[in-house]
């Protein structure tokens, strides 16, 4: 993490997982609540090519949720950055790998 | 771009510092012009300070607040690829305009004299309303309203003590020296029992969120953030104890003497800085993520005791040739930049045994100082009072190991050092040390006898102390940086109680002035000894 305030405590996939499908939900729980539209979620492929995500609406005011889709094999990284309600930023990576059947 | 980017922490953490300060100034101000000063007390030169500091207040509110607008907006805008009318509705958006406009509203009013009705208070809300929704209650996902109310208390009951704390001053600063005034004793009782209630009211309060932030002794002595709550506390008992003095003196009933007031006055320059140390301290804490919430990599008491047991001190070197090789100049301002994280975290066991031994030499030095100020005392031992030259060991040490890449050991030339941070910071260090070096030698030989030159030392003390609180790179809560995090705390500590009671020695009198002097050494000697312990592994 860059900086620290609010700490990503739950990641979906969790980081350094093994994923088995194109197609990959993605979802970041924090400690505090978010400003979700001001935060980014980016996806780098294996490349280092960025990889478009879809956003997705959340219920919860401290999760960030979207979807990536038609992924192949290789490594992937999350860089995500969040605006927490008291105003703070704080950055990260989740990295995790698919491998399809 | 790289610079600012790495330096976003600090520079949020001190404008919030900088916000809660002159937000406390100003509540503080007007509470006490609007509420606590009897009328006939407001001499005219009174009136203009007081009037004076009000103003700076709002306008260094105004300012910090566009400055923190400013940085955090151009954070997402570059970072996170936002529009400004992206953020235009962002909390710290909304509440840094309300801060902005409530205290422009207040300065326009200041042109009618001091607050003096009680409708003037009712722009404490809105500034009270800002600071709390920006703090951790407001983005807390149970429990929001009741820590909100808490947070708001504290911070009440802080701007009303501190932040008052300097109008009492600067009336006391007006009284005559063979008389007080009536209304003077008065406004002085008045501010006393409101600082009683807002003690209770901000310990109460502190309690309460400390209790639902941390939820367990673990928390308080395993985490970075119950370090800093824990710095906190120590730096309010210390304030306690100088504001125990002044509330009895203030009860015996002797305030019509002369001499009494002007220990108020002398005490509460002491009180000052250390409330807008712990100020600073709550600003750092509002920058960690709330103990509770960290539940990896906490550090358990036998960790702890294992650093913490006194080893013998490293007095010798690994050679600067088995050191790493040195990263080009761009490369490493590239590394600080984009993650400190690896900058930090490459310490081998050369690197290691490097910085152990330049920190226990340090300690060698600061144990030595203090010593031979203890010495000082004695008339045996007049050669004693020359210990500020023994910190030119401290800067010729920091000169020539501190960064070993650079000249004059490295292969970095000299002025190409400049452009990394951390050796910059270093040059900085060397600079502070020679200038208070001079000034407190000149002082204790007396070839200097300005009473303000004499304050340069302390005052350095107290301030270098202050920021190295604020100095916190404890990131996701590894425990090697937070173990380097609890001995600079206690360093930091020392270094603000060393300061804050030389400066009382050199303006009390009595029986205080007799315990300041012995403090700040004991203090000094206090910094020796953490620094002869320190280790990297």
């Amino acid at each position: 993490m860059a900086f620290s305030h609010a700490i990503l405590v739950r990641s979906a996939p969790v980081d350094q997982a093994v994923v088995h499908s194109q197609n990959v939900d993605i979802v970041l729980d924090y400690n505090s609540r978010i400003e979700a539209s001001r935060c980014t979620l980016t996806l780098t492929g294996p490349n280092g090519q960025k990889v478009p995500v879809h956003m997705e609406p959340s219920t919860s005011p401290s999760e960030l949720k979207a979807e990536a889709e038609n992924l192949t094999n290789g490594k992937y990284q999350i860089h995500w950055q969040v605006l927490a309600s008291d105003g703070h930023i704080t950055r990260g990576d989740v990295a995790f790998t698919v491998a399809l059947k | 771009m790289l610079w600012f980017l790495r330096d976003y922490p600090l520079a949020a953490v001190l404008l919030r510092a900088a916000t809660l300060a002159f937000n406390s100034l100003l509540i503080g101000g007007m509470f006490f012009c609007a509420w606590l000063l009897v009328p006939s007390t407001g001499s005219g030169k009174f009136s203009v300070r007081a009037l004076r500091l009000l103003r700076i207040s709002a306008i260094g509110l105004m300012v910090t607040q566009i400055c923190f607008v400013a940085l955090d907006s151009a954070m997402l805008m570059s970072t996170g690829g936002l529009h400004l009318t992206d953020l235009l509705t962002a909390n710290y958006f909304l509440a840094g305009i309300l801060l902005v406009a409530a205290a422009a509203i207040f300065l326009l009013s200041t042109r009618f004299g001091l607050p003096c009705c009680t409708a003037s208070l009712l722009l404490i809300a809105p500034l009270l309303f800002a600071t709390v929704w920006t703090s951790h209650s407001a983005s807390r996902l149970d429990d929001r309203t009741p820590l909100m109310l808490l947070t708001g208390l504290h911070q009440l009951a802080a701007a009303l003590w501190i932040g008052g704390m300097p109008y009492l001053w600067l009336l006391l600063g007006t009284q005559s020296e063979s008389d007080a005034s009536d209304a003077t004793v008065r406004t002085v009782r008045r501010y006393s029992t409101a600082a009683l209630i807002s003690v209770i009211v901000l310990i109460l309060a502190g309690v309460g969120m400390g209790w639902v932030y941390t939820q367990s002794w673990s928390a308080v002595y395993g985490t970075a953030y119950g370090v800093v709550l824990l710095a906190k506390s120590v730096l309010l008992v210390g304030l306690l104890l100088l504001g125990a003095g002044n509330f009895l003196l203030v009860r015996k009933g002797q305030l019509y003497l002369p001499p009494s007031l002007l220990r108020i006055a002398r005490f509460s320059e002491a009180e000052i800085g250390i409330g807008f140390t712990i100020i600073l301290v709550a600003a750092s804490l509002s920058s960690q993520p709330p103990a509770v919430d960290l539940v990896q990599d906490r550090l358990t008491l036998p960790e702890i005791a294992a650093r913490m047991t006194p080893h013998w001190p490293r007095f010798d070197t690994p050679s600067v040739y088995t050191l790493p090789p040195v990263q080009p100049i761009g490369q490493a301002i590239q590394t600080y930049a984009l993650s400190p994280d690896d900058a930090n975290s490459a310490n081998n066991k050369v690197e290691q045994a490097w910085s152990e031994y330049n920190h226990h030499w340090a300690g060698l030095i600061v144990l030595a100082a203090g010593l031979l100020a203890i010495l000082a005392r004695w008339g045996r031992f007049r050669w004693a009072r020359h210990w500020p030259l023994v910190f030119l060991g401290l800067a010729i040490f920091l000169f020539l190991r501190a960064d070993p890449e650079a000249w004059p050991l490295g292969p970095r030339g000299f002025w190409a050092s400049f452009y990394n941070p951390e050796d910059l910071e270093h040059r900085l260090y060397i600079l502070l040390i020679v200038s208070f070096v001079a000034f407190e030698w000149s002082v204790q030989t007396h070839r200097l006898h300005s009473k303000k030159a004499a304050l340069v030392f302390p005052a350095v003390c107290a301030m270098g102390g202050a920021l190295l609180l604020t100095h916190n790179h404890t990131l996701g809560n590894v425990k090697e940086e937070l173990l380097v995090e609890m001995s600079h705390t206690a360093i930091a500590i020392c270094a603000v109680f060393a300061g804050w009671s030389r400066w009382l020695e050199l303006r009390g009198s009595g029986r205080s002035r007799y315990i300041a002097a012995w403090v700040w050494p004991v203090c000094l000697m206090g910094i020796g000894l953490i620094l002869l312990n320190y280790r990297e592994s």
